[in-house]
């Protein structure tokens, strides 16, 4: 069977068309499983992408803060028309008007780090060494962390070992040195078409650069499919089309969230009955127009079939996914709203639009079991991180956003009884440069990552954080300086996107002989599983 | 743009093949193509092209091209106003449009705000609101022009250009007059050559603003700083020659591995980035304080917020610059710290400027590049090699002459007269050609069949084009200009939709980006209602459907209504003639069941049946999935 998609009515018509019979017969069955929506699977477990579009730049967001490592920050940082640079940890926040300590300038309005604070420190389980280009005499040997002044949710969540991070993640497509990087070989392949928006995107989320037909998500929903009666709803995106949720089989769902409740968009003729513009015939007419190519008219047109087989899911969805949201006193109603965001750099009460978005998934994930979906991968996205300019005011109030957001879902899950079955991770197109383009940064690669929930092996940073500073060649009594871990102002990943999302596939219940079906590389790298997660 | 019922029964006269459907169900009509200087094509052929080359037909214009040719057509939009003919000021002016439009829009609000304060008459009284234009004015004048406008083909093109140079409101602090300004300067540039347009991009406003060329500042004695690399790196992947070396027909390029071989490295992006610092917001006595700081709202395009950026030289990097094989050296002048070290540097910064554009200009890929993508803006999906091998040409030129490289014109022209573009039988009978079309240009094709027009036109003005909501929210039509989401517009060129017959193909369909089950079921929606209410919410923007009544209505009061004259008319403007026998069944009893439940139905009930007809009858149309999908 090429296209498990095809519709009921097409397969009925296929089996006098000599396709094999049996395999037909069980598809059926499997739509008729669907159809009465069996109850919830006891061991629910669903995955949230936080897509942070157009590329986080994560040297903010997780910062090094020894010594040795914190000087080539700032060297790099503290530079330009607007310097970018974070604060040292435990420095006060400097009110307007006020000169700050550290900087030695006058704070005149509050997207300046020097308002917001220093960042704040996290302790970690396991101690990272500094590398050698970091150490400073009589310096510590173990590294020390600290986030963004404005995730200080997320801090909390640390302390609570219900947030992890992990460092230096990134498009790979086997282990590579630095050496390998700037003479790259077949044994030793560099990703295609890295720096740029669109390709990378697609590589976070799929493995292929601009154009894949599936994602990691969606893969990993087609393992799903016998956990699932409705598959439907295994794939669940409040953003519009993502490689991400796309599988062989598995298509993503759009619900809206701009409402208290998440829900699908009816057409509203077509839920309508009786006369019609003085028709008795109308309404019928309109629905089957809507969705004839799906019900076996073939048009001789691919367009036009796959638009009208959309149509039909979005006709079949709304129905079911809002009466299964409906319900009243359902369980979606256990879900709380999330409290007023207030936009720390205008200082006015603002929409997180993030926050609706994880209000929707929340809902939807406890209504999982009238949905009949055992397994649920999710995709929310907030967009703006392309910081070319004017980064201190731009990415400020995104790290609000996202602080904002990631302490309401911890909070929702509670709530709704979820918080070890539902776990969210950061994704982006990449890392930013590590220096400064005078008052904001340009396209890198491999960055700092966040992941929360219960299920979540927190108060850690995983993976390996990188040396910091900028190659340099020596200049008087000043040495040369060389990172191994950085090709000019971006970082070599250390990690790979493939382990990253692996460890959690295993955790969503993909065994080990189908994670080489979704990650087809992961047998490149070495780790395939970086334990940050609870089994 | 009127047409009498007369005219309506021509083109319902001009279709072969309808009424007796079942009959022809069986055999698909010869749709035939326009030629270049052949006349007297049929309607439902002439308007089958104008559904590809404007923003829709309606029943004057498909006559007047059937009954001329497309040379003359050509030549009569190359020179076309947006609306001759006693329109008044900014009307008979493509270079000069939207951003009239918005002033005239502020000058309303600021004559609402005095009217208002001038009937105050109580001192204490709270003070009137005074409004302020935003995006909503700058879409009114998009839609006044592509409903109303004479000049189709340039406002069309714009609007390809306007997804290909990608500026948004998204994201940025582009002003509605900066929005305004630079949807005329892609009007006024749409014919030109490609050359100057990229120039004319790189030094507007909108995009100094949107990928940051503004503020962009040379770091070439600071090790720890380096130049803005957006703008330099998205010129080359999004506007002229993309990621992967191409062959003259567009195809990939490959290395001995079977490999695409990239177009550039980092270390081009790098270089060229240099070249973008120092352009700064024009001032009439630059600073270092004006070079950035963006000046308020003027009127006029002679205020600075509209102009180009201009070289704040100090800013500018003197570095030598290697980018695509191409060398600018380095800057070896008199230092800018005297007057003539500083008009020497002003002039290298701008000679480097020109260089570096004509380098990207003239590397070969940009004409399959440029030319694969007006195709699928205009025509198809998923054109052959072949036709943009002949598209790449029509850009390329005249070899032996460079100045007859990169013709937009010519380019647009070789794009809708190809055969592949003419040909509809062939395209008919292959289940991957045509394009799904835009949800601006379906809802600009209803609105211009059925002669919409502004409630607050008075006399030859035409009215305001008042905006019910924000168009490109998903919960309308997912589209709305200058509001897509990136600079990778609404949809990605090689965007393929899930599990599709189409990713099956292994072919592409970018507008299917924006298809998902919340957006297909809006626009059903949108459309339903609309089409319904006679009009956009808000009431400005109305339809009559007086044209579609008129072939309806009988000769006589007591004959039954003419439904095959309006599914005739349909068939022949919304789908130039090729409307399967499935919808046109469908259309047939839908109409032969809309009937009053009088016994003797009034000459009022009688009409408000039509009018019902009417309805039903666009609905079905405009949400038919081969509506829906162009070809």
């Amino acid at each position: 069977m090429t296209n498990p998609r095809l519709s009921r009515r097409a397969l009925l018509g296929s089996l006098s068309a000599g396709v094999a019979a049996p395999l037909i017969l069980n598809l059926l069955a499997i739509e008729d499983a669907a159809a009465q929506s069996a109850g919830a699977s006891a061991d629910y477990r669903a995955l949230v992408c936080v897509f942070l579009q157009g590329g986080n730049d994560s040297n903010n967001l997780l910062l090094a803060t020894d010594p040795g490592s914190f000087a080539q920050y700032w060297t790099a940082r503290f530079a330009g028309a607007e310097p970018i640079a974070i604060m040292p940890p435990g420095t006060p926040p400097v009110p307007i008007g006020q000169v700050s300590s550290v900087t030695k300038r006058t704070v005149t309005t509050p997207d300046m780090p020097e308002h917001w604070g220093g960042a704040l420190p996290i302790a970690v389980a396991t101690p990272q060494p500094v590398p050698a280009a970091n150490k400073v005499q009589g310096g510590p040997d173990t590294r020390s962390f600290a986030l963004h002044p404005m995730l200080s949710g997320v801090q909390g969540l640390f302390a609570a070992g219900r947030a992890a991070a992990i460092a230096n993640v990134g498009t790979l497509l086997a282990p590579l040195t630095k050496a390998q990087y700037l003479a790259p070989t077949a044994a030793a392949p560099v990703p295609q078409r890295l720096f740029s928006h669109a390709d990378q995107q697609s590589a976070w989320q799929s493995g292929q650069v601009d154009g894949s037909a599936t994602g990691w998500g969606g893969l990993m929903a087609d393992t799903f499919q016998a956990a699932n009666p409705a598959p439907a709803f295994q794939a669940i995106t409040t953003a519009g089309n993502t490689a991400f949720l796309s599988g062989v089989s598995t298509r993503s769902f759009r619900v809206n969230y701009a409402s208290d409740k998440a829900s699908a968009q009816t057409i509203t003729l077509a839920a309508q009955k009786g006369r019609y513009n003085q028709s008795d015939s109308f309404l019928d007419e309109f629905r089957l127009n809507l969705q004839e190519a799906s019900l076996g008219f073939t048009q001789s047109s691919d367009m036009v079939m796959d638009y009208a087989e959309g149509v039909g899911r979005s006709i079949g969805g709304a129905t079911t996914f809002d009466t299964a949201l409906g319900a009243a006193g359902g369980p979606y109603t256990s879900v709380p709203k999330p409290p007023a965001f207030t936009d720390p750099i205008s200082g006015k009460v603002a929409v997180n639009p993030l926050a609706g978005q994880l209000e929707a998934v929340v809902q939807t994930a406890a209504a999982h079991a009238a949905l009949g979906v055992g397994r649920q991968v999710f995709f929310v996205q907030l967009g703006g991180f392309d910081t070319h300019d004017g980064e201190n005011p731009r990415q400020g109030l995104l790290m609000a956003q996202l602080d904002h957001a990631l302490a309401y879902l911890d909070q929702a899950l509670t709530a709704a009884g979820l918080s070890d079955k539902l776990t969210a991770f950061t994704a982006s197109d990449f890392n930013r440069t590590f220096t400064t383009n005078g008052d904001g940064t340009d396209h890198a690669w491999g960055g700092h990552h966040l992941i929360v929930g219960g299920a979540v092996k927190g108060g850690d940073v995983y993976g390996t954080y990188p040396t910091l500073g900028v190659d340099k060649a020596a200049s008087g009594a000043t040495p040369a300086f060389a990172n191994p871990d950085a090709a000019g102002a971006a970082f070599i990943p250390t990690t790979s996107v493939e382990t990253y999302l692996a460890t959690m596939a295993t955790w969503m219940g993909v065994t080990d002989a189908q994670l080489p079906g979704v990650f087809p590389r992961l047998a490149a790298f070495p780790v395939r599983n970086l334990g940050f997660m609870r089994s | 743009m009127t047409s009498s019922s007369n005219s309506s029964a021509q083109i319902a006269g001009g279709v072969a093949v309808v009424g007796a459907i079942a009959a022809a169900a069986a055999i698909a009509p010869k749709l035939g193509s326009l030629v270049g200087g052949a006349p007297n094509a049929s309607t439902a052929t002439a308007a089958s092209f104008l559904n590809r080359a404007t923003f829709g037909a309606d029943a004057a214009s498909a006559q007047s091209l059937a009954a001329g040719t497309t040379d003359a057509w050509f030549q009569a939009q190359k020179d076309a106003a947006p609306s001759p003919g006693g329109a008044p000021g900014f009307w008979a002016s493509p270079a000069n449009f939207h951003l009239a439009w918005v002033d005239r829009r502020q000058a309303d609000f600021d004559a609402q705000y005095a009217a208002a304060v001038a009937a105050i008459t109580d001192p204490n009284a709270k003070k009137p609101n005074h409004r302020r234009v935003d995006r909503n004015q700058f879409q009114e004048g998009f839609w006044a022009r592509a409903v109303t406008g004479d000049d189709q083909l340039r406002h069309r093109m714009a609007l390809a250009l306007s997804e290909i140079f990608v500026v948004s409101f998204q994201g940025s602090t582009i002003t509605p007059r900066i929005a305004a300004s630079w949807y005329d300067m892609l009007s006024a540039r749409a014919f030109g050559s490609y050359v100057d347009l990229l120039k004319a991009v790189t030094l507007h406003p909108a995009m100094g603003l949107f990928l940051n060329i503004i503020g962009n500042t040379q770091a070439d004695k600071d090790p720890t700083r380096h130049p803005d690399e957006n703008y330099a790196r998205e010129i080359m992947q999004l506007m002229s020659i993309g990621l992967v070396q191409l062959e003259p027909d567009g195809t990939p390029r490959t290395d001995a591995a079977g490999a695409p071989i990239p177009t550039y490295t980092h270390d081009d992006i790098a270089a060229l980035a240099k070249v973008f610092t120092g352009w700064g917001w024009y001032a009439a006595k630059p600073t270092n304080n004006t070079f950035a700081k963006q000046p308020g709202n003027g009127v006029g395009g002679a205020a600075p917020d509209v102009q180009n950026l201009i070289p704040y030289p100090a800013l500018h990097s003197q570095l030598s610059k290697t980018f695509l094989g191409a060398t600018i050296p380095a800057y070896t002048g008199a230092a800018p710290t005297t007057p003539a070290g500083a008009a020497a540097l002003a002039d290298y910064q701008a000679k480097s400027l020109d260089t570096a554009l004509k380098v990207i200009a003239a590397h070969p890929n940009v004409g399959p590049f440029i030319g694969r993508r007006l195709i699928q803006r205009f025509v198809t999906s998923n054109p052959s090699p072949a036709y943009v091998g002949r598209v790449a040409q029509a850009f390329n030129g005249d070899p032996a002459k460079p100045a007859t490289r990169g013709d937009l014109f010519a380019t647009l022209k070789a794009v809708l007269t190809d055969p592949e573009a003419q040909n509809r039988d062939a395209a008919l009978a292959s289940p991957t050609s045509g394009r799904l079309r835009e949800p601006t240009l379906r809802m600009a094709h209803w609105l211009r069949a059925s002669a919409a027009t502004s409630q607050a036109a008075t006399g030859s003005a035409v009215g305001n084009w008042v905006q019910f909501a924000d168009l490109g929210d998903p919960g309308y039509l997912a589209q709305a200009q200058l509001e897509a989401p990136s600079v990778f517009n609404f949809w990605d060129p090689d965007f393929t939709p899930t599990g599709s017959r189409i990713a099956a193909a292994k072919l592409v369909a970018p507008e299917f980006q924006a298809v998902d089950a919340l957006t297909v079921a809006a626009y059903a929606n949108l459309m339903a209602q609309v089409v319904q209410n006679r009009g956009w919410p808000g009431g400005d923007v109305k339809v009559t459907y007086a044209q579609e009544i008129a072939a309806l209505t009988p000769p006589t009061a007591t004959a039954p209504d003419l439904d095959s004259a309006l599914i005739d008319r349909i068939n022949t403007l919304y789908f130039g003639g090729a409307m399967s026998p499935v919808l046109q069944g469908r259309l047939t009893r839908v109409l032969s069941s809309t009937k009053s439940t009088a016994k003797a139905p009034t000459a009022d009930q009688r009409a408000s049946v039509r009018l019902d007809k009417v309805r039903s009858a666009l609905i079905l149309t405009l949400t038919a999935p081969e509506y829906l999908v162009q070809r």
